[in-house]
């Protein structure tokens, strides 16, 4: 069902404002998601849902701040594509990413390393290294503070440097 | 070959890197006549993330950071959940790295395993490395998305049910069988095949214990529902060790009965004891919430924890 201002619109509007959502975002969230998943397959699909949910929001037309709006759906859904699919297991091994990344040019080391951060922890490494997005950007595509964001950031480069020391994957 | 990671700088860099190279297989996708995306391929992956790995044993580790202990009605010590030290959990990170490269592999491997067979894998340099622990078991894991369509003589040690809190409806069921049917000296006799035929690793089919379940996990509720639910469930001995950190476990008493729960996982775990065996069941929150800020209710995941506990 869609809002009175889609419906005021029509359809050619509605098309116009879809293709552009695609256009303008669709690599960022697509990395956005790969930056937390880790894998390729998983980020297609994810992308793709992302997408699916956002196209079919009532409210499209009428959000503002339509990429922390994407970030924040896309944020949700992987970490819940993560989440559900978390075993318990007794064969200790991390599926790492090798068959799906065939045109990505493998990087055991950073993967390594990533493998060791949560979900949630990686999302915000991708939001501020890759994406670049300032504190204020990631408190609101997190729900959180900017000085909370700020201090999850610090912490999280403390560990990423623990994990380098330590070595794990020499 | 690239420059070895030796601060969090070459981290950033090297993430960023690798960010420019990915681009999505099937670019953007949109159905132009009808204005509406189409999902091309929602590929039921299954993505194996270990970052709560338990590795059973009975010896209990010197200089465990935390602990968490529960103890049954009778006062009596059931469990003893460590987390590992740094030193302790490297070997389990190695073991990880070696295998990280053969996902595929095992997952082809499994997709190809009749119901009542494990598949044991060696791979050379991992067992070269890191010895017998280096010998990986796995299964295809038996799945089911209809409620009516679990065996009848699937019997948990729990009350399954259709709807959680009469409301929250069953997803996914997925169990696996027991290891029993191990054999002594396997990855040895393994390793010594692997090299006479000269090959990076190594398989042997086996038969599964079919009569006894060693892990269940079932979902319920999702992104149509205002929760959603993983309970995970396994046998265990008296002492679990963990990679999990376990230091934001409170424990709760709710009507006599001992639980961990953890605010910050949403999770709370409980141990039930049959006359035979006992078991580690794991109740998790997993849909995050609009507002990071609002939490599941203890109440809610311990009305669940009642409702599965006979």
């Amino acid at each position: 069902m869609y809002s009175k201002m889609m419906m005021y619109r029509g359809e050619a509007q509605e098309v116009d404002v879809r293709e552009q959502l695609l256009e303008q975002y669709y690599m960022e969230i697509f990395r956005y998601c790969y930056g937390i998943l880790r894998n390729r397959q998983d980020a297609e699909d994810a992308t793709q849902e992302v997408f699916l949910k956002a196209l079919e929001s009532p409210q499209l037309a009428e959000i503002d701040h339509k990429s922390a709006w994407l970030y924040k759906i896309a944020y949700r859904h992987c970490i819940n594509r993560a989440k559900r699919n978390k075993l318990l297991q007794f064969i200790p091994f991390i599926e790492s990413a090798k068959e799906d990344t065939t045109s990505i040019e493998e990087d055991f080391e950073l993967q390594t390393i990533l493998q060791q951060l949560k979900v949630e922890e990686r999302a915000l490494i991708v939001l501020r290294i890759v994406e670049d997005k300032s504190f204020d950007e990631i408190a609101i595509i997190l729900s959180i503070t900017a000085a909370t964001a700020r201090k999850r950031y610090e912490r999280l480069k403390g560990k990423v440097q623990k994990i380098i020391k330590r070595g794990a994957f020499e | 070959m690239k420059e070895k990671i030796t601060s969090f700088e070459d981290f950033a860099q090297r993430l960023k890197e690798e960010s420019m190279q990915i681009e999505p297989w099937k670019g953007i996708v949109v159905q132009q006549k009808k204005s509406c995306f189409i999902k091309i391929k929602i590929a039921p992956s299954l993505v194996m993330l270990f970052t709560f790995l338990f590795v059973t044993s009975t010896v209990v580790a010197a200089f465990s950071l935390t602990n968490l202990q529960f103890f049954g009605k009778d006062e009596q010590p059931m469990l003893n959940m460590y987390e590992m030290t740094e030193e302790e959990a490297k070997p389990h990170f190695d073991y990880d790295e070696f295998m990280g490269k053969h996902r595929g592999l095992l997952k082809r491997l499994r997709e190809d395993l009749a119901n009542d067979q494990y598949l044991a894998f060696l791979d050379v340099e991992a067992y070269e490395a890191l010895g017998e622990s280096a010998l990986t078991y796995t299964q295809r894991p038996k799945k089911f998305e209809d409620f009516s369509q679990i065996p009848a003589d699937f019997s948990p040690p729990f009350l399954l049910k259709e709807k959680l809190l009469g409301e929250i409806q069953f997803e996914e069921l997925t169990y696996m069988y027991n290891y029993e049917t191990r054999v002594d000296n396997l990855a040895q006799s393994m390793y010594q095949e692997a090299l006479r035929l000269n090959v990076p690793y190594i398989t042997t089919e086996h038969k599964l214990n079919t009569t006894k379940i060693d892990y269940i996990s079932l979902m319920y509720g999702g992104f149509d529902f205002e929760y959603g639910f993983q309970i995970t469930i396994q046998p265990v001995s008296d002492t679990l060790h963990t990679t999990e950190n376990l230091s934001h476990y409170t424990k709760v008493v709710h009507e006599g009965e001992e639980f961990y729960y953890s605010e910050s996982d949403q999770t709370l775990l409980y141990v039930h004891q049959t006359q035979t065996e006992q078991y580690l069941l794991e109740i998790r929150q997993t849909i995050v919430m609009a507002d990071a800020k609002d939490k599941i209710p203890l109440e809610k995941l311990l009305a669940i924890a009642e409702e599965l506990i006979p």
